[in-house]
């Protein structure tokens, strides 16, 4: 278990092409929480997720990961122990079979062979596709890859679990098997999505953000049973809450 | 769309058949780093007219394609892809280099032609001789391969990155190829007005796309090194392999053969 608390401290980002993205956030995720960041197409979701990824670096501003500031020093300790999904799971699966690809994180740092398998194999159970471990990638269709991204990362057993869109483009039940799955993951849980009803099984704390700023934060049962916030920010009722 | 998938298919083809479990697959990836490496050199090396010492070089690829069940069709193909360079550059050869010479007492061939041969048939084996190692170890294997034998990471990375790059290239063109079909009933081909905005196009999403993967790969630790594979060592069919190939290679370099052989039949009759 770890004690990592993430702190987001007057955080902007601006595009190359002088997009303001982020516009001074400021936020701080305990131990053990679990976040639901919504908001509008553009608002500047993904863009938050991979400042503390790392990918993008903060125009203003610092990230404090536990004690540890993002830097490029820092990065490859922070990595470690963040397991990020990205939007397009396309862009996670490059190695020639599932297996390979669910490998490749805990044989970069080091485990040996058994250790490996085993991480492998429990990743691959746990989301499902135990059955696809041999198949190249670009033979599974949108939701097995996405259940297979999930799995690169749950091998690698993270502290802190970033997720972009994860419930995108998966079946019914698959995607009640990643609720039921991320809800055993004790650790930090930050997760982007427009499926309001997996933020509202998931996350007790929710996260608002319109254009590049955060508009609403609170409990989750609290902002998301707000019609006249969530219309504020161009988002509606859960649908389990809509009427018919 | 059955375009896309049947490009797809088909540049995966290399990835899917070094996955077979022949014994030449089996074997470690620095034992036909090694072999491989050991039979280039030997090839280049040979003299510019020596057609005969080429002869049984050949033998190594087909030994191989037989081992390792590797199809032929798929490798000679794409070994074929390089041949108009080849010949771009080696028919040059005959145009300069006129000097005849006598064979069989009556046939008068210029030195030329028989360098343009011998150029030929050494690219096509070289090539050969990649592919298979491709074929029968996977790009990430040769990676982990030669980073194990201290080639520095940077040139380990261009080779894996470079690799995974054209598939990227490859298939984005197929699917924007696909786009522009669906939308051009008719053309066969890409207009040529188009066809500017549609390779520029191209590089910038390849270019993202293939950023975005190599973050995905330093999300996940990947910085080069291969510390996973320090500790495999090599096994004694590894060991039999490359005494056998480098004697049989380095025998045939130094030795003609062909005529070492024809002297053996010639002195028993």
């Amino acid at each position: 278990m770890s004690h990592h608390v993430i702190e987001f401290k007057n955080i902007s980002y601006t595009y190359p092409d002088g997009n303001m993205a982020i516009s001074k956030i400021n936020l701080r995720i305990l131990h053990g929480e679990s976040v639901g960041i919504v908001g509008a197409n553009g608002a500047g979701k993904s863009s938050l997720l991979m400042l503390l990824a790392g990918i993008l670096v903060p125009t203003n501003g610092e990230i404090n990961f536990g004690d540890t500031p993002i830097n490029k020093k820092s990065l490859p300790f922070i990595r470690q122990r963040l397991g990020f999904t990205f939007q397009n799971p396309d862009d996670q699966l490059f190695m020639n079979t599932i297996y390979e690809d669910v490998a490749f994180g805990p044989r970069n740092y080091g485990f040996d062979e058994e250790t490996v398998n085993r991480r492998v194999l429990e990743a691959l159970d746990r989301v499902g596709i135990l059955e696809l471990r041999d198949r190249p990638p670009y033979k599974l269709s949108g939701g097995e890859k996405r259940a297979a991204s999930i799995a690169t990362v749950l091998a690698m057993e993270p502290d802190v679990l970033a997720m972009d869109e994860p419930s995108n483009a998966l079946d019914p039940k698959s995607r009640r098997r990643l609720i039921n799955l991320l809800k055993e993951f004790t650790h930090t849980k930050i997760i982007a999505s427009h499926d309001l009803d997996l933020v509202l099984d998931l996350c007790e704390r929710v996260v608002i953000i319109k254009d590049g700023q955060i508009a609403y934060d609170g409990k989750a049962m609290d902002i998301l049973t707000d019609e006249t916030i969530l219309d504020n920010c161009s988002l509606e009722l859960p649908l389990s809450m809509q009427k018919r | 769309m059955a375009d896309i998938i049947n490009s797809v298919y088909k540049m995966r083809y290399m990835d899917e058949i070094s996955l077979s479990q022949s014994p030449i697959h089996k074997l470690h990836p620095i034992t036909k780093i090694l072999v491989t490496l050991v039979y280039l050199i030997v090839v280049v090396s040979l003299g510019k007219y020596d057609f005969l010492s080429l002869l049984p070089l050949v033998l190594y690829p087909i030994v191989i394609f037989s081992l390792s069940d590797t199809p032929y069709g798929a490798i000679l193909k794409r070994a074929l892809y390089v041949s108009p360079l080849i010949i771009g550059v080696g028919i040059f050869n005959p145009i300069f280099d006129t000097q005849l010479v006598t064979l069989f007492d009556n046939i008068k061939l210029s030195l030329g032609w028989i360098s343009f041969f011998v150029l030929v048939l050494k690219s096509f084996l070289c090539v050969m001789g990649a592919l298979l190692l491709l074929a029968t170890t996977g790009i990430e294997k040769v990676a982990s391969g030669l980073w194990q034998l201290k080639v520095p990471k940077i040139f380990v990375m261009q080779l894996t990155l470079t690799y995974r790059y054209i598939m990227v290239l490859a298939e984005e063109a197929a699917r924007l190829f696909t786009a522009y079909s669906l939308r051009a009933p008719g053309h066969k081909g890409v207009h040529l007005k188009v066809y500017g905005s549609l390779a520029g196009q191209l590089l910038l999403r390849t270019f993202s796309k293939a950023e975005r993967v190599y973050i995905a790969m330093k999300l996940r630790g990947f910085d080069g090194e291969y510390p996973n594979t320090k500790n495999l060592s090599l096994k004694i069919n590894d060991l039999i392999y490359i005494f056998l190939w480098c004697s049989f290679l380095i025998f045939a370099r130094y030795v003609n053969l062909p005529i070492f052989i024809g002297n053996i039949f010639t002195s028993i009759f």
